[in-house]
């Protein structure tokens, strides 16, 4: 049962695929949490605006604004929300880049174990 | 999708069909730009955008500006649930300006030229590699590859494209950015049809599996 209270999650990705199953996975692990979602960089800030989410699971490589850059921008202005990147290119300079800004890693592909460890990540 | 040409069987692909071939052509992309930027010691930024089709006959057309007539390609055979030649095509002085990262920025073009057929293998075998590996391992199945083969060309004769009109080419343009330097090239994977087909029942199997249709 959600409510209002619940923790908001808002799933971005440019794949309706990816976000149906990061969905699925998220429902299934926390079933009080409240999922949202966005196909762009842009619909995230605009989404983010309207209603601060508790945590976020940003694809990176998207059309428009990279998840990278969009994740930077919302740790500026709402640095309490938790941002996990979902990426295939875990570099290590990406990933230094990101940890400095806060940002935590989800490895790509997206599995049951992978969504549990960005779960794990968002709690911690 | 870009079939102009009466007499050919349209592949139709829905839009979850283009959707997952798409997020798992660039999981295998992420996983190529990971190991390239092991190798060029820095960033990489490789992203590969939304998929197209064309038959052998229109690639032309379908990919180059005619500003790029010299192209430095890279092919291997893959064989497997379906059979497919995968091809990376970048223009020759961006693909000059890659081996630059790779090997030295201050070594001249001529002496870099040297090690292009074989640099551009190693590059080719490890992005075709992981699109591959990504597709194996979502779809659970396995590909036998070949070696890659490096060869020169020009947009007026592309010899691996033989303009068998039972083919079809599956495009995928990537950007490649190392160093602040942007650099595009393609990815293409032809495929007979019977091939093509083989490959929309692991895209259909795998969804299924999802639990997403």
């Amino acid at each position: 049962m959600t409510t209002t209270d619940s923790p908001l999650l808002l799933i971005v990705d440019d794949s309706k695929m990816s976000r149906m199953m990061i969905s699925r996975i998220v429902a299934n692990l926390r079933p009080d949490w409240r999922i949202a979602e966005a196909a762009n960089s842009a619909d995230a800030l605009a989404a983010i605006e309207r209603e601060a989410p508790h945590y976020v699971s940003m694809d990176v490589n998207m059309p428009g604004m990279s998840g990278l850059e969009a994740a930077g921008r919302i740790r500026l202005h709402n640095p309490e929300i938790k941002i996990a990147l979902c990426t295939a290119n875990i570099q290590d300079a990406v990933r230094q880049a990101a940890e400095s800004a806060g940002v935590k890693f989800a490895a790509k592909p997206i599995t049951p174990d992978s969504i549990a460890r960005m779960v794990e990540l968002f709690e911690e | 999708m870009a079939f102009d040409e009466s007499g050919h069987d349209e592949p139709t692909l829905d839009e979850l069909q283009l959707d997952a071939l798409g997020e798992l052509f660039n999981l295998g992309v992420g996983r190529a730009a990971n190991s390239l930027s092991l190798i060029v010691k820095d960033e990489v930024e490789l992203s590969a955008p939304s998929i197209s089709f064309a038959y052998p006959s229109q690639i032309t057309q379908a990919l180059l500006d005619s500003e790029f007539k010299e192209l430095s390609m890279v092919a291997m055979d893959f064989s497997g649930p379906f059979e497919a030649r995968a091809v990376l095509l970048f223009p020759e002085r961006n693909a000059l300006a890659i081996l630059s990262h790779m090997l030295d920025p201050n070594m001249p073009p001529e002496e870099l030229s040297e090690f292009e057929q074989e640099a551009m293998c190693e590059i080719g075998n490890i992005i075709l590699n992981a699109c591959m590996s990504a597709l194996a391992d979502e779809f659970g199945v396995e590909f036998m590859g070949s070696l890659p083969e490096h060869h020169f060309s020009d947009t007026e004769s592309l010899p691996l494209f033989g303009g068998d009109q039972k083919e079809v080419l599956l495009i995928l343009q990537i950007h490649l950015s190392i160093r602040q330097e942007r650099i595009n090239g393609h990815l293409l994977f032809l495929l007979s049809v019977s091939s093509l087909h083989a490959l929309l029942t692991c895209v259909d199997s795998y969804l299924t599996r999802l639990g997403i249709r």
